[in-house]
C-alpha cells in the first residue's frame, strides 16, 4: 500500500489522516499572511487537532547518510531528517502547492519592480541558548550563504543581492537588480535561521542551536543522533513528541530490516528493500517529495553528439518505463523534466516529451548518419545509477549505437562534474527536486553555465534569464518556452523520476515532509 | 627478553615510519578529495578551492606530513576532515560494535579450531579421517565473506532461522543482538579455526611419533589420558601462536564481513574514510592496524617461549 | 621465527626431472580431477559466447523467474539468464589470476632471493612483506581501486600485491636454508656470481613450494576479486564477474536466491579445482623429499 502522503498539504499535514486531506481547504497565500501563526491558525479552519491528545514518547527513526551539520546551507540527504527540527525557515515549500508558508517570518513584501524585498520576522522566538531570535541572525544566515565553504546550492543567487540588511529590530531588507522574489523563497527554504553567537559549533556538532521544535542533544558520528523536545518553542500548538532517535545505518537492506520492530520510521528505502514490506499491515509506505532525477548528459560538442538529431534519438530510444519496472520496482515516473511537475507552465507533453520509440530513434540516427557510432559513457559508481546504464547500453545497441561505459568511483566523477568535464557522454544523478526551476537551471550541475554537455548557447542564457525576472503569470510561459527549448536540443535527458520512499508505522502520525522533500515532526505523534 | 625487545626495536620503528608515510600517501594519490566530498556533488570549482583552503590541503605535502607525524608523537591522533572530530573519539565509537564481533568470533576461532584439531589429530584413519580432513580443507579455502554469503543463504533464507543483516548493541539487546552477531561471528571464525585444527593436527601427529610418548604408552597409561596430558600440553604452544596472529587476520577480514551484514564498525568506519577521502582517518586505520599485527607478531612469539622452555628468543 | 604453510624441501631436484615429476603428480588422481574440473570450467567460459551468442546480456521483462530448464539458475532484475552469466563471469575470474598470479610469482620469488645478491635488500623486501601482511588487507585493496580507477586492472594490481609476500618467504626460506650448504659456498670460492648461484642453484630448491603456493594463491586472487567486487569496488557492471553478481545477487537474496547462490557454486568450483591441484603437488613435493 503506498500512500501519496505528500498530497496533504504543509498546513493540513496535521495526523487526520486521508479522509482529512481530501476535505483540506485551500489554504491561499492571502490568508497566511494576514499574520497569525502558520500552525497555529489551523484551528481557525475548523480542523481537528489529533497531536493535543498525548502521543508523546521518542520517535525512532532510521537513515542510511550521516548528519552534516557543518553543511546545513547546503542540501544534504543526512540533513533532511533533522534540519527543521532543530532550526527553522524563514518559509517553507507547501508540499502540494509548491506555494511558500510562512514559519519564522509572518510576512513578506516585494516592490513594484521586484528589486526590493521585505521579510518580517516572528516575534517572541528564541533560540535553545535562550536568546531571542532578531533580524540580525537573519542577516548573518544570509550572509553565511554566500561563503564558499559553506557550499550552498543557493550560493549564486544571494551573491547577486545588492545588500541584506536590518532595517528594524524584527525585519530584513532584501535587495537586487534582478527581481528578489519567487526565487528567494528558494533561498529561504534551504537556509534554516543559525544562531549567530553558536556558528562555530556546527562545524563539529557540538553546538547545533537553532529555534526549533527539538533540540540537538547528542551526535555520534556514524552511528547516531539523539534530539528532545524544545519545551520553550514558540508554536502556540504544543510539540506531542518527547524525542527523536535517529539511528544512521548505511546499508540499506539493513536499514529497511530495521523496520521489524526497531524503528518507526525508514527514510528512503530503495524500492527493492521495500518489497518486503508490500501487504505488511503494520508497514505503510509513502512517496514524499524531493525526488532524485538521473540526466543522461550528452557533449554537444564532441563528435558525434554534435548532431541534434543524434541527441534526440537517444531520448527516444531509452525504454524509461523499463528502467522503472526492472531498476526501481515500479516506483517512478518516466519524466522528462528537469523540475518537480508541480512548477507553473509544466504540460503533460513536456513530460512525455521523450518516450520509448526505437523506429524513430533509428530513423533520426539514420539522418544524422550515426549508424554504429561509438558512445563513450561516464557512469557515477553510485546505485542505481550503474543499474540503468544496464538497460541504456542494452537500448543504444538495439538502435544501432555502440555505447561503450566507464564506471567512475563516486569522488572521481564528483570531480569531473564540479570541472564541467566528463567526457563524451554521462549519468548523473541530481537532487533539489521541489526548488524553482528558475533556480535548478543555475544549481543543478547538468544545467548551470558551466555543465557538462559544454552547452552554452546564448538564447539558452536568456531564455534563463527571462524566467528569472518573470513575476506572478509571466512565469509559466516563460518556463514552458526554456523548457521546450531545452528538450529540442536535447543535451540533457532525464531518464526519469523517482521519489524516496519512507515507510513508517500506523501508530506514527502526523508526519509531513515539504515540496523538497524535508522532514517536519513538529505535528508528529505516536498513537499506542 | 630485554635483550630480545632491543634486537627487534629499530627494525619494528623502521616499518612503522615506512607504515606511516605509506598511510598518509595511498589516500591522497586517489583521485579526488575530501574537499569535494564535504562541498558535495553540486559544488562550483570556486566553493572546492574554498574548501581546500580551510582545510589547509593546499600546504605542501611534506609539511602536511610532519604535521600529522608530529601530532602522533604527542599523542594526538588527528582530526577527522569530514565530521572535524578526532578521529580518537571516533575509533572509539565504533570500537564497541568491532570488538563484540571480533571476540565473539575469537570465542568460537578458539573453540571450533581446538575441538576440530583434536578430533582430526586422534582419529587416524578411515571414513572419519577424509571427513575431517575435507571439511578442514574446504572451510580453509573459503574465506569470511563467501562463508558469510553461504550462512546467509543456509541460515538466513533456507531455514529462516536467524535475520540476515543489521546490529543491535548485545549489551542493549542480549537476544537480538546475539542472533545478529552469530552468523557475522561464525564466518569470520571458521577459515580460522580450520587453520588453528590444521596445525595442532599436525603436531599431535608429530608429537605422538616423540619418545615421551611411547614411554607413556609403554606405562600403560590410558589412551584419552595420553591424548590430554601429554600430546594436547606439548600441541598447546602451536596453537597459542597460531591464534594470536589469527586475532590479527580476525581483524582485516571484519571489513567485508561488516560490510555484508551491515554492522558498523570499524572496518565500515574505514571504508567510508576511503571512499569519502577522509584521509586523517584512514591514516590512523592504516597505521592501527599494522601496529596491531607487529604487536601481535612480538607478542606470540614471547608467549610461545614462556610456554615451551626449549625455545629461546634469539 | 616464520612458519611457512608448506616444508622447504631438503634436496635439490634436478630441474628436467622436475617437469616429467609435477607431469607425475598432476596425473595422480587428485591431480587430474582437479585439472580436469579446471579444463571443463575454462572450456566452458572461452565456449559461452559460441554457445549463448549474446546470452550474457539478453535483457527482457521477464525479471527473477524461478529456476527452470531454460534458465538453471533463473533470471535477475533485468530479466538475463543467471547462468549464462557466472559461465561469463569465469572468464574474468581466471583471467584474473591467470595473468596477476604468475606474476607476483616470479616477482615475489626474485625479492625473497634477492638476499643472496644483497642483505639490505633482502631485509629490506622482508619488512615491505611485513607490512603488506600487517595491512588492513581491504582498505589496501580499495586504496589501489581508487588510486587506479575501478576496473580490471586495478584488481590484477591489488592481488600481485597480496600474492607477493608468500612468495617471497618461501624464496627467502629456501634461500637462508641452503646458503651455508657446502656447494653453495664451494660454488662462491670458485668465483660463481652471486646472482648465477641465486638463480642456479638457490631457485631449484624453492620451486616445489613455490609451485604449490602457486595454486594457492590462484584461489586467493579468485576471492580477493569476489571481496573487491561485493563491496561495489570490483569489476563494473554490465561485465559480469563472480564478485559483481554476487554484489547484485546478496541485495536480491530474498526474491531470487539463486543470484548468489550460482556465483557461489562457482567460487567453490574453482576454488575446489586449485585446491585439488594444489593437494597433488605438495604430495608429490613430499614424496620427493621423503625418498
Amino acid at each position: 500500500m503506498i500512500k501519496k502522503l505528500y498530497q496533504m498539504s504543509y498546513l493540513g499535514g496535521n495526523g487526520m489522516g486521508d479522509a482529512a486531506v481530501s476535505g483540506s481547504p485551500k489554504i491561499s497565500r492571502r490568508h497566511v499572511l494576514g499574520g497569525t501563526a502558520a500552525l497555529a491558525g489551523l484551528a481557525t479552519f475548523g480542523m481537528p487537532v489529533a497531536f493535543a491528545q498525548g502521543g508523546g514518547g521518542t520517535l525512532r527513526l532510521a537513515q542510511g547518510a550521516d548528519a552534516q551539520p557543518k553543511n546545513i546551507l547546503a542540501g544534504r540527504a543526512g540533513n533532511n531528517s533533522w534540519r527543521h527540527q532543530v532550526f527553522d525557515a524563514l518559509t517553507v515549500l507547501d508540499g502540494e502547492t509548491g506555494e511558500p508558508v510562512p514559519v519564522l517570518a509572518t510576512d513578506w513584501e516585494s516592490s513594484e519592480d521586484g528589486l526590493t524585498f521585505k521579510i518580517r520576522i516572528r516575534e517572541g522566538v528564541t533560540f535553545h541558548s535562550g536568546r531571542p531570535l532578531t533580524a540580525d541572525d537573519v542577516v548573518f544566515t544570509l550572509e553565511q550563504v554566500k561563503v564558499p565553504e559553506n557550499a550552498s546550492q543557493m550560493a549564486p543567487l544571494v551573491r547577486a543581492y545588492t545588500s541584506i540588511t536590518a532595517s528594524a529590530p524584527n525585519e530584513v531588507t532584501i535587495t537586487s537588480e534582478t527581481p528578489v522574489a519567487p526565487r528567494i523563497f528558494d533561498v529561504l527554504q534551504l537556509a534554516v535561521i543559525l544562531d549567530k553567537d553558536t556558528f562555530a559549533g556546527l562545524a563539529d556538532g557540538s553546538q547545533v542551536v537553532g529555534t526549533g521544535p527539538f533540540k540537538w542533544v547528542e551526535w555520534i558520528p556514524g552511528a547516531s543522533l539523539r534530539l528532545e523536545r524544545n519545551e520553550a518553542y514558540w508554536s502556540e500548538t504544543p510539540v506531542a513528541l518527547d524525542g527523536v532517535e535517529i539511528s544512521i545505518i548505511t546499508d540499506s537492506t539493513a536499514m529497511a530490516n530495521a523496520m521489524r520492530g526497531r524503528v518507526d520510521l525508514v527514510l528512503a528505502m530503495t524500492p527493492r528493500d521495500a518489497i518486503m514490506f508490500r501487504g505488511n499491515p503494520n508497514v505503510e509506505l509513502i512517496e514524499a517529495p524531493g525526488a532524485q532525477i538521473f540526466p543522461l548528459g550528452l557533449n554537444v560538442t564532441a563528435a558525434p553528439l554534435d548532431s541534434k538529431e543524434l541527441r534526440q534519438a537517444i531520448g527516444f530510444a531509452i525504454d524509461r518505463q523499463r528502467i522503472i519496472d526492472q531498476v526501481f520496482n515500479g516506483v517512478g515516473t518516466p519524466s522528462c523534466l528537469w523540475w518537480r511537475s508541480n512548477e507553473p507552465g509544466t504540460t503533460e507533453e513536456m513530460v512525455n516529451h521523450y518516450h520509448y520509440d526505437p523506429e524513430k530513434a533509428r530513423e533520426l540516427i539514420a539522418r544524422a548518419g550515426a549508424e554504429g557510432a561509438e558512445i563513450n559513457i561516464s557512469v557515477i559508481g553510485l546505485a542505481p545509477v550503474p543499474a540503468i546504464y544496464e538497460i541504456v547500453q542494452n537500448n543504444l545497441r538495439e538502435v544501432g549505437l555502440n555505447p561503450v561505459g566507464t564506471v567512475l568511483e563516486t569522488a572521481a566523477f564528483d570531480q569531473g562534474q564540479t570541472a564541467g568535464d566528463l567526457g563524451q557522454a554521462f549519468q548523473q544523478i541530481h537532487g533539489l527536486q521541489g526548488f524553482s526551476a528558475a533556480t535548478l537551471v543555475d544549481a543543478l550541475p547538468a544545467l548551470r553555465d558551466t555543465n557538462p554537455s559544454k552547452f552554452a548557447p546564448e538564447r539558452y542564457r536568456q531564455l534563463k534569464d527571462a524566467l528569472q525576472s518573470a513575476q506572478g503569470e509571466a512565469y509559466a510561459p516563460a518556463l514552458a518556452e526554456l523548457g521546450e527549448f531545452m528538450l529540442d536540443e536535447a543535451f540533457s535527458h532525464i531518464l526519469l523520476q523517482t521519489p524516496p520512499l519512507h515507510a513508517k508505522t500506523p501508530q506514527l502520525q502526523g508526519v509531513v515532509w515539504d515540496n523538497v522533500g524535508f522532514l517536519h515532526l513538529d505535528a508528529a505523534s505516536l498513537n499506542g | 627478553m630485554l635483550a630480545f625487545l632491543a634486537r627487534r626495536l629499530p627494525s619494528v620503528a623502521f616499518m612503522l615510519l615506512a607504515t606511516s608515510i605509506i598511510a598518509f600517501l595511498l589516500p591522497r594519490l586517489a583521485g579526488g578529495d575530501p574537499a569535494q566530498t564535504i562541498a558535495g556533488a553540486d559544488a562550483t570549482v570556486d566553493q572546492v578551492e574554498a574548501i581546500r583552503q580551510q582545510l589547509g590541503l593546499d600546504q605542501p605535502l611534506p609539511a602536511q606530513y610532519l604535521d600529522w607525524l608530529f601530532g602522533l608523537l604527542r599523542g594526538d591522533l588527528g582530526t577527522s576532515l569530514i565530521t572535524n572530530r578526532p578521529v580518537g573519539q571516533l575509533i572509539l565509537a565504533r570500537l564497541g560494535s568491532t570488538l563484540e564481533l571480533a571476540l565473539t568470533a575469537s570465542v568460537l576461532m578458539i573453540a571450533f579450531g581446538i575441538g576440530l584439531g583434536i578430533l582430526a589429530g586422534s582419529v587416524r584413519k578411515g571414513a572419519g579421517r577424509f571427513g575431517l580432513d575435507s571439511a578442514i580443507s574446504v572451510l580453509l579455502a573459503t574465506p569470511p565473506h563467501v562463508t558469510g554469503l553461504i550462512l546467509i543463504l543456509v541460515f538466513g533464507i533456507t531455514f529462516n532461522m536467524l535475520p540476515i543483516s543489521g546490529e543491535v548493541s548485545i549489551l542493549r539487546d542480549p537476544v537480538t543482538g546475539f542472533s545478529l552477531l552469530l552468523m557475522p561471528a561464525l564466518a569470520l571464525a571458521l577459515p580460522q579455526a580450520a587453520m588453528i585444527a590444521r596445525l595442532i593436527q599436525a603436531r599431535m601427529m608429530q608429537i605422538r611419533q616423540e619418545e615421551f610418548v611411547d614411554f607413556a604408552r609403554a606405562k600403560g597409561v590410558p589412551r584419552s589420558q595420553i591424548v590430554l596430558s601429554h600430546i594436547l600440553r606439548n600441541s598447546m604452544g602451536t596453537a597459542v601462536v597460531a591464534t594470536g596472529i589469527r586475532i590479527g587476520e580476525l581483524l582485516a577480514g571484519a571489513v567485508v564481513i561488516e560490510a555484508i551484514f551491515a554492522r558498523n564498525g570499524l572496518g565500515l568506519m574505514a571504508v567510508d574514510a576511503v571512499t569519502s577521502r577522509d584521509y586523517q582517518v584512514v591514516q590512523i586505520v592504516v597505521l592501527g592496524a599494522v601496529v596491531i599485527a607487529v604487536l601481535t607478531h612480538l607478542f606470540s612469539e614471547i608467549l610461545l617461549a614462556a610456554l615451551d622452555p626449549r625455545i629461546r628468543l634469539e | 621465527m616464520t612458519m611457512s604453510q608448506t616444508p622447504v624441501p631438503a634436496r635439490r631436484p634436478v630441474l628436467n626431472e622436475g617437469v616429467a615429476r609435477y607431469l607425475r603428480a598432476l596425473a595422480q588422481p587428485q591431480g587430474l580431477v582437479g585439472c580436469g574440473l579446471l579444463l571443463l570450467l575454462i572450456a566452458a567460459a572461452l565456449l559461452a559466447p559460441v554457445v549463448f551468442p549474446g546470452g550474457v546480456d539478453q535483457q527482457s521483462r521477464d525479471s527473477f523467474l524461478p529456476p527452470s530448464p531454460a534458465h538453471p539458475f533463473g533470471t535477475d532484475e533485468l530479466g538475463r539468464d543467471i547462468f549464462v552469466r557466472c559461465i561469463y563471469a569465469l572468464q574474468v575470474s581466471v583471467s584474473l589470476v591467470i595473468v596477476s598470479v604468475p606474476i607476483a610469482a616470479v616477482a615475489g620469488t626474485l625479492m625473497g632471493l634477492s638476499g643472496a645478491v644483497s642483505r639490505l635488500l633482502g631485509e629490506g623486501f622482508q619488512r615491505l612483506f611485513d607490512i603488506i601482511l600487517g595491512f588492513p588487507s581491504l582498505v589496501l585493496g580499495i586504496c589501489i581501486v581508487i588510486i587506479i580507477g575501478p576496473g580490471w586492472l586495478s584488481l590484477v594490481v591489488t592481488i600481485v600485491i597480496f600474492s607477493l609476500p608468500q612468495f617471497g618467504r618461501l624464496a627467502r626460506g629456501a634461500l637462508l636454508s641452503e646458503e651455508g650448504r657446502e656447494y653453495v659456498l664451494a660454488a662462491r670460492v670458485l668465483g660463481v656470481s652471486k646472482g648465477k648461484i641465486m638463480l642456479r642453484h638457490i631457485l631449484p630448491n624453492a620451486l616445489d613450494p613455490i609451485f604449490v603456493q602457486v595454486s594457492l594463491s590462484m584461489i586467493a586472487g579468485i576471492f580477493i576479486e569476489a571481496a573487491l567486487s561485493i563491496v561495489g569496488l570490483g569489476i563494473q557492471p554490465p561485465t559480469p564477474s563472480l564478485g559483481t553478481l554476487l554484489n547484485v545477487g546478496i541485495r536480491y537474496v530474498y526474491v531470487q536466491p539463486m543470484y548468489t547462490a550460482g556465483p557461489i557454486i562457482m567460487l567453490l568450483l574453482l576454488a575446489l579445482a586449485f585446491n585439488l591441484i594444489a593437494d597433488a603437488l605438495n604430495a608429490q613435493a613430499l614424496k620427493t623429499r621423503g625418498e
